[in-house]
């Protein structure tokens, strides 16, 4: 098969070469049996026939034997499953959704989503494996540690793996899940302990600076990883917004001036994101638009792509030079994660599963395999 | 009927010429002439399956897209499934040969319920039809399992394939329980239990499979359409449902049905080895009883379809276990086959050829089945090219190969005609070359990963997939070369005498073909069926 990169990768394929070794003198024999009796009884040389009809010891033998030997491959078989299913304490925890046709991962501790999985080289790690409740289903499956799960809507399921060396390798999908099935496969990376953390903090730098040309959000296609933004910024949006600017953005609130969203000609600064980010954080003199210094900069940012949405018209878009001006204008590469909470996204997912009755996660479903 | 006037040989018209016109086949309750009307209306479909299998095998010549989009490939590949399973291999053998021999093996004149068995033909074109209608349509692209939810929001129409399942169903629930009831009613009062060919005990088994396990596709389907159309949630996650509980119920009946599909050729073995080694079976009863308990067990092990698809682990152990009691009785089928050749007088004619090929292929298929079947391995080894080829040892190399050794040793007694042999055997080996080439590199692929139900894969498996698609050319010819040498025989072939193998069973000592009712007079029950004189009487 593959390298062998993880313990078990060695169980399995210990076990691969042993039943498959068996199974092989297996079929040497009754091959090679067959080839004999049809040649030492053809019937050119063999004309008078001894017309036996059985033999009771003969049977009994070749029923119990077979019946040792499948029992000894089912153990074989067992006792790298159980391996598989035993996630050590020591474990990080990635938790990944399967989508038609993309895997997106996140990172519940360190708070990061990403598109491709990083994990460091010698560390357990634990897969919570989920899809959202109105997709289908997938499976997950690294061919090199020999692990596979499959990701069912809005349940969960868990599998581990741990890599003793640095390399890529593929991730695909292995359940039939419509046109572009072949197609929904990445990359894992398994890298050092000191690059997997410079990767965590790049991403953690990322999501707190998405003003990143590479994090700009097409409104009308939101990419993996940048549909928070979306949802963050409905809500602020209807908590603080919605009250002038109406449900639509078209500035059909409270009666006043407020902006008409929908139509991109006459703001005031731009639409860009950079521009929407400024007034969020001045206000605009001489208008009803106050400033809104309680929203941190991730939310502005969010409420920023939110009301850029509303419009179907073209969007002027941010240059390079746009986003590091502001980077360095409000200090953003200096702002830091808020402690002490968990993701939103995390948070809608456990909410979603006790609506739907199950409140699994992976480590619930392992704690229950380990008490 | 059965207090018929002894009349002298060859007096009666053969079955064939008894009433001539397309309507006295159409409304035939001849249990001869509904098993061709199974064999006419079946191999159309065969072939039409298998083109396209070599169509999607082309298209994986090469990694990136050639000429199919991965929509058109999603969909030939479900209809080759699904075509190939509901439509050849699942009716294939007991409702041609079966049909066709089982009344005659058992000195009976017909079946049970002869016109509930034009029904069950009928039935059977229905839900042809309808999976024809499906594909005019719109194809289905979800693969032949139906998956949910993935088979609900697609938006081909799965459910015209699912009622084409349902009524097919009911083709072989009729098949089966005209089977069993046949057997128990009708068989030669002269005939015991443990007088009856294997081929007839198999179908008696797998007739017992066919009436328990059928009826859970029906319901199935009931539950889809109460999802569906009165927004009742069973399978559907998004509305509380669990998708679990769906492949659950397809392999209920779906795994049986693989034994419904191999335990009738395992069947025609047991008649084949013994008439070409001109020796009594070797250990009769234990073939038997290795029948009737693969029916049971292989009831009971659904779950090793669904070892990564989130089934409690206990349950994964559970059916991993009982999984492996399944490759038993196989095993001890295949040592009796073997031990009957010994001290026999093997004649290699080309059904016994096929048949050899068979316990050749279907031990691969069988023994990687082992591997399947271990927990850890099927976790790497599920949904991967690993299995596709495990299938196919064991479906189209165990009761592909045997439709066509049955072909081959029932021909001249259905039609009267020989075929020509040398074709035959070269047919046999281009088969079996082509076999090999297309499916052993989908071993190797799968075992480094190569997941199935790909329209296009990644460059380090090419070379596998190379190999399968040269292969498929082959064995696709080989197929034509067969079926055309059979067809051929139809016109030009020999006269076939009644006994061209010098078989024992009953079926060699009535006309060829045989008349209408089976036996001119009573049939001749005092030879046993695997009786044979100790000196070779016949070449």
């Amino acid at each position: 098969m593959l390298l062998a990169a993880s313990e078990i990768t060695r169980a399995v394929d210990r076990a691969f070469f042993l039943i498959g070794g068996v199974s092989l003198l297996l079929l040497a024999g009754i091959t090679v049996a067959m080839v004999i009796l049809a040649v030492r009884f053809r019937r050119s040389r063999v004309r008078t026939t001894s017309q036996v009809g059985g033999h009771t010891v003969l049977e009994i033998t070749w029923t119990v034997i077979p019946t040792i030997i499948v029992m000894w491959m089912f153990y074989v078989g067992y006792g790298g499953f159980a391996l598989m299913r035993q996630v050590p304490k020591n474990h990080m925890v990635v938790d990944v959704t399967g989508k038609q046709w993309v895997w997106s991962f996140s990172y519940p501790k360190e708070r990061i989503d990403a598109s491709e999985m990083v994990v460091p080289v010698n560390t357990p790690v634990l897969v919570n494996l989920t899809a959202p409740p109105e997709d289908v289903i997938h499976s997950f499956f690294i061919p090199d540690f020999r692990v596979k799960e499959d990701a069912r809507p809005g349940q969960a399921s868990y599998l581990w793996f741990e890599s003793e060396r640095m390399g890529t390798f593929s991730i695909l999908c292995a359940e039939f899940c419509g046109k572009d099935h072949s197609k929904m496969y990445t990359w894992l990376k398994v890298v050092s302990r000191e690059e997997y953390e410079q990767w965590v903090e790049k991403q953690q730098m990322k999501k707190f600076r998405p003003l990143e040309v590479g994090a700009m959000m097409d409104p009308n296609n939101p990419g993996f990883g940048k549909d928070q933004l979306n949802i963050d910024g409905a809500v602020i949006f209807g908590a603080a917004c919605v009250s002038c600017h109406g449900s639509a953005g078209d500035g059909s609130g409270l009666p006043g001036q407020a902006r008409n969203m929908t139509i991109l000609k006459d703001w005031k600064r731009s639409a860009k994101v950079t521009d929407i980010y400024r007034t969020l954080s001045e206000g605009i003199e001489g208008t009803q638009m106050r400033p809104y210094p309680n929203l941190t900069p991730w939310e502005r940012i969010a409420v920023a792509h939110y009301v850029r949405s509303f419009s179907k018209e073209p969007r002027p878009e941010d240059t390079l030079e746009d986003c590091q001006a502001m980077i360095e204008e409000y200090g953003l590469d200096k702002v830091q994660a808020p402690k002490q909470t968990i993701p939103i996204e995390r948070a809608m997912e456990l909410l979603v599963m006790e609506a739907g009755g199950r409140a699994l996660t992976g480590e619930d479903a392992l704690r229950g395999v380990n008490p | 009927m059965s207090s018929q006037p002894a009349a002298s040989p060859m007096s009666l018209p053969n079955y064939l010429e008894a009433r001539p016109g397309i309507l006295s086949w159409l409304t035939t309750t001849d249990h001869k002439r509904i098993g061709v009307l199974y064999l006419a209306s079946m191999m159309p479909f065969f072939l039409v399956a298998a083109s396209f299998a070599v169509m999607f095998r082309l298209e994986l010549f090469s990694p990136g897209q050639q000429f199919l989009t991965n929509d058109q490939y999603n969909r030939l590949l479900t209809v080759h499934g699904v075509v190939m399973i509901f439509l050849f291999i699942i009716p294939g053998i007991p409702a041609v040969f079966g049909n066709f021999f089982l009344p005659i093996m058992i000195g009976a004149e017909d079946v049970s319920f002869p016109r509930i068995n034009l029904m069950s033909w009928y039935c059977y074109v229905s839900g042809a039809v309808l999976a024809l209608i499906s594909v005019a349509v719109g194809p289905p692209d979800t693969g032949w399992t139906f998956y949910v939810p993935y088979s609900v929001k697609t938006h081909p129409n799965v459910l015209l394939p699912m009622a084409a399942a349902f009524i097919l169903g009911w083709s072989s629930i009729l098949t089966g329980l005209n089977f069993v009831a046949t057997v128990h009613r009708l068989r030669a009062k002269a005939m015991g239990w443990f007088e009856m060919p294997l081929f007839v005990w198999s179908l008696y088994a797998t007739g017992w499979v066919q009436i328990v396990a059928t009826p859970v596709v029906g319901i199935t389907l009931v539950m889809v359409l109460l999802e569906r159309f009165l927004g009742i949630p069973i399978f559907d996650p998004a509305r509380g449902g669990d998708p679990v509980l769906y492949q659950h119920m397809f392999w209920i009946y779906s795994h049986p049905a693989v034994y419904i599909m191999v335990l009738p050729a395992m069947g025609v073995v047991s008649e084949i080895i013994p008439t070409f080694s001109r020796k009594k079976i070797f250990g009769y009863r234990y073939i038997v009883f290795s029948s009737i308990a693969i029916a049971a067990i292989g009831s009971l092990v659904w779950g090793h379809h669904m070892f990564t698809s989130g089934m409690a682990d206990v349950a994964r152990i559970v059916f991993s276990f009982l999984t492996f009691f399944v490759a038993v009785p196989s095993a001890v089928k295949v040592f009796n086959w073997l031990a009957t050749m010994y001290k026999g007088s093997v004649w290699l004619a080309p059904p016994m050829v096929w048949a050899l090929m068979f316990i050749l292929l279907f031990s691969i298929g069988g023994l990687t089945g082992l591997i399947n079947a271990s927990l850890s391995l099927d976790v790497h080894l599920h949904d991967t090219a690993w299995v596709v080829s495990h299938f196919h040892f064991t479906m189209f190399g165990g009761t592909g190969v045997i439709f066509f050794a049955a072909l081959h040793y029932w021909w001249p007694k259905v039609f009267g005609k020989m075929y020509n042999n040398t074709i035959a055997y070269l047919a046999a080996g281009i088969f079996f070359f082509g076999f090999l080439a297309t499916y052993l590199p989908l071993f190797f692929a799968g075992a480094r990963g190569m997941p199935r139900r790909y329209a296009d894969y990644l460059p380090e498996y090419e070379i596998y997939h190379k190999i399968s698609t040269i292969g498929s050319w082959f064995l696709f010819a080989s197929l034509l070369l067969l079926l055309g040498n059979l067809v051929y025989s139809l016109f030009k072939g020999k006269r076939a005498p009644i006994s061209p193998w010098g078989g024992a069973t009953l079926e060699w000592r009535t006309a060829t073909p045989p008349p209408t009712l089976n036996f001119d007079g009573e049939p001749d029950l005092s030879r046993g069926a695997y009786e044979y004189p100790e000196q070779v009487d016949h070449d």
